[in-house]
């Protein structure tokens, strides 16, 4: 505070006043302050002497007749008053002010604060900083378990012979919910022998108590009620950043809990429905996905399928069935994603794929299973289990993949008659008894460098279908002594087959003949053997054409 | 040694005596000079005549605002040894371009911290 004194007083107006007051009243007076330094007119030699007092403090005096010395004293002691007020109500006001300034700042600092921790840290620091303290600490009571959890302290920090748990005494100050000072001994030593004076406010929002800041000192001070409001309107303005701090948590714990199962669901649903089919309808996320969105396009379908399932279904119980299906599913499955392509389905014991890029891709990966599947017949027979054979069909064709179904139920599914054709393609390596079976717009659709082993096995015309199509067996993924004894064959087959479309049975039989000599057990050849020797015998009509008519499916 | 001088300029009477009691310390211990003007044009006549060493100038009055006060003081009427601070309400601060461009020495933000505002004073009047 500012310093009072005559001298200031005498400085400003009051001196003007003064001076028009002595030539009025038609004498001169001499003013001195407190300490009989002269501040106006010269010590007269006779006259009185009047103080000018404020409170209890004497300000200095004015000497000089009475007629001038009492009213000029008189004056200049009311306008000191004056003063003296005037100036302590400024004082007031100005620490009003630098109040407001200063919890100004500490909004605006809690506003950029979003954790509790550091919403409560800051509390601290800044009620260190406008009260006397020692040490600080703010206890929340938790929202679920009610429990006390020190959160922020500063200074000497938190009584370590406190266990927060267990202490009741703490608990007691808090549930109260009122702002506080203690300054007994004895009830101080509930806490920490140490400690000399405490205060404490509630964090309260609106009604509810969500904890409470404490404020002490280790030497004897004695706490006024001016600091306790001080820490009062602190723990207002923290509590309500405190509480916004919690629930911001709580939504971002929120969010990230939401956003986990999301994925969980998302790594889910990719495993029944590929994220290539859902790519292939250009969404990133099946969330995206809605009924009737479709897309066209030109794929290979790649069916495959155990030989004699069924009959070897009947000799397992359906829990060895089922691990038998999932263990062959293991074994194949993978193919398909390392030569590019997806599963679009498991039916059963088959595998329905999608490759969206090459038909050679399905091949490759067609050969990688056959080969596979040798491996694992060794370790089958080793088991003295029986070995499996398993056939492939492989198709390319135009293709709508989309989502079927009503409002509740959807369902990735492809509709195409390439689908259809590629699957009878499959149920025809039956009846040719071969492992690779593929058709002819998928042999065309491959690069020029290709180099498989293929053999044309002619027209065929399926259940269902008007237009018959070409197909060939690839045999690649045959043991190595077949495929040897097949690329042999592979001219004398070609010749014989040829023959046949040209109604030449009887070449087609010599050929086929020298084709079995060296490679018996092939069953294509055996069959258009049995053909071209039946139709030798017995004329062919007009009509004959050499297209294969399959009337199974 | 000449007289130092404060002018406070606000259209705000009780921040111009905010402003006064916090500088009142000047006033009584080192024969500071305070005066006070209410609006721009005052502002403006009064640098003109009093001559202050430093200026507190409120940025949103009637009449003429600081900015203005500012600009024909440090750049028309060519006074650079006057200090002019420059006080804009909190959230309607200045860019820095704005301010010295018209020639500010210095800006403080409203509601104004009374001891950052003493020890500025005392700065520009080297005073201690």
């Amino acid at each position: 505070m500012a310093r009072i004194s005559l001298e200031n007083l005498l400085k400003k107006e009051t001196a003007k006043l003064v001076l028009q007051l002595m030539d009025g009243l038609g004498s001169q007076v001499c003013i001195e302050d407190a300490q009989g330094k002269l501040l106006l007119g010269t010590i007269p030699q006779t006259g009185s002497t009047y103080p000018i007092e404020a409170g209890e403090q004497k300000y200095g005096q004015v000497s000089g007749a009475p007629v001038t010395a009492k009213p000029v004293a008189e004056l200049i002691q009311h306008m000191l008053r004056q003063d003296i007020e005037k100036k302590a109500l400024g004082t007031e006001i100005l620490n009003l002010y630098r109040e407001i300034n200063l919890i100004y700042n500490f909004s605006e600092k809690l506003a950029e604060s979003i954790d509790p921790a550091s919403v409560a840290q800051l509390a601290l620091t800044e009620a260190f900083q406008l009260n006397r303290a020692s040490s600080g600490w703010v206890i929340l009571l938790q929202e679920r378990t009610d429990a006390q959890l020190l959160i922020a302290s500063t200074g000497l920090g938190f009584p370590a012979g406190v266990d927060l748990a267990s202490d009741r005494f703490l608990r007691g100050i808090i549930d109260e919910g009122k702002a506080g000072i203690i300054s007994e001994r004895s009830e101080l030593g509930r806490i920490d022998p140490s400690l000399q004076a405490l205060m404490f406010a509630p964090l309260k929002v609106k009604h509810r108590l969500v904890g409470a800041i404490f404020l002490a000192h280790h030497e004897p001070i004695q706490y006024t009620a001016a600091e306790l409001k001080l820490l009062t309107t602190l723990a207002l303005q923290s509590a309500a950043a405190i509480e916004s701090a919690l629930l911001f948590e709580k939504g971002i714990r929120e969010a990230q809990r939401r956003e986990e199962s999301i994925r969980r669901i998302h790594e889910a649903t990719t495993r029944f429905v590929p994220n290539e089919f859902v790519r292939s309808l250009g969404f990133n996320n099946i969330t995206e996905v809605s009924l009737g969105d479709n897309v066209e396009k030109e794929v290979t379908v790649f069916f495959n399928d155990i030989r004699g399932y069924t009959t070897l279904a009947e000799t397992m119980t359906p829990g060895e069935n089922f691990k038998f299906v999932n263990a062959f599913h293991g074994r194949m499955g993978p193919f398909v994603e390392q030569f590019g392509g997806f599963i679009n389905q498991y039916l059963g014991d088959a595998i329905m794929a999608l490759f969206t890029q090459n038909p050679a891709n399905a091949l490759h990966a067609a050969i990688a299973m056959q080969q596979a599947l040798q491996t694992y017949n060794l370790e089958r027979s080793r088991k003295n289990r029986t070995p499996i054979r398993m056939g492939v069909g492989i198709h390319t064709g135009p293709l709508i993949m989309g989502i079927i179904g009503d409002q509740n139920r959807l369902d990735a599914a492809t509709i195409a008659d390439s689908v259809n054709t590629s699957s009878r393609i499959e149920s025809l390596t039956k009846h040719y008894g071969v492992s690779i079976l593929l058709s002819e717009e998928s042999v065309k659709k491959m690069p020029a460098s290709s180099s498989f082993k293929l053999r044309y096995l002619g027209q065929v015309q399926v259940k269902g279908k008007n237009e018959p199509i070409g197909v060939y067996e690839c045999f690649d993924g045959d043991p190595p002594e077949l495929q040897d004894l097949k690329t042999k064959t592979l001219a004398d087959f070609d010749l014989g087959l040829a023959a046949y479309y040209q109604r030449d049975f009887h070449t087609a039989a010599e050929a086929f003949n020298r084709v079995l000599r060296t490679n018996p057990d092939d069953h294509p050849t055996r069959l258009f053997l049995y053909k071209a020797v039946d139709f030798n015998n017995e004329k062919v009509d007009d009509e004959w054409s050499g297209v294969e008519v399959i009337t199974f499916k | 040694m000449m007289q130092n001088k404060i002018l406070i300029v606000d259209d705000e009477a009780h921040i111009r005596m905010l402003i006064q009691q916090t500088l009142e310390e000047l006033e009584d211990d080192h024969d500071v000079e305070i005066i006070t003007a209410a609006d721009g044009e005052e502002a403006l006549q009064s640098i003109i005549s009093e001559n202050p060493n430093l200026v507190f100038l409120d940025v949103m009055m009637p009449k003429m605002n600081g900015m203005e006060v500012c600009n024909k003081v440090k750049n028309e009427l060519n006074l650079q040894e006057v200090f002019i601070i420059l006080l804009t309400a909190k959230g309607q601060e200045l860019d820095k371009q704005q301010g010295s461009s018209v020639g500010a020495n210095l800006y403080l933000t409203k509601p104004f911290d009374p001891d950052l505002l003493l020890e500025k004073a005392k700065e520009v009047l080297q005073l201690n």
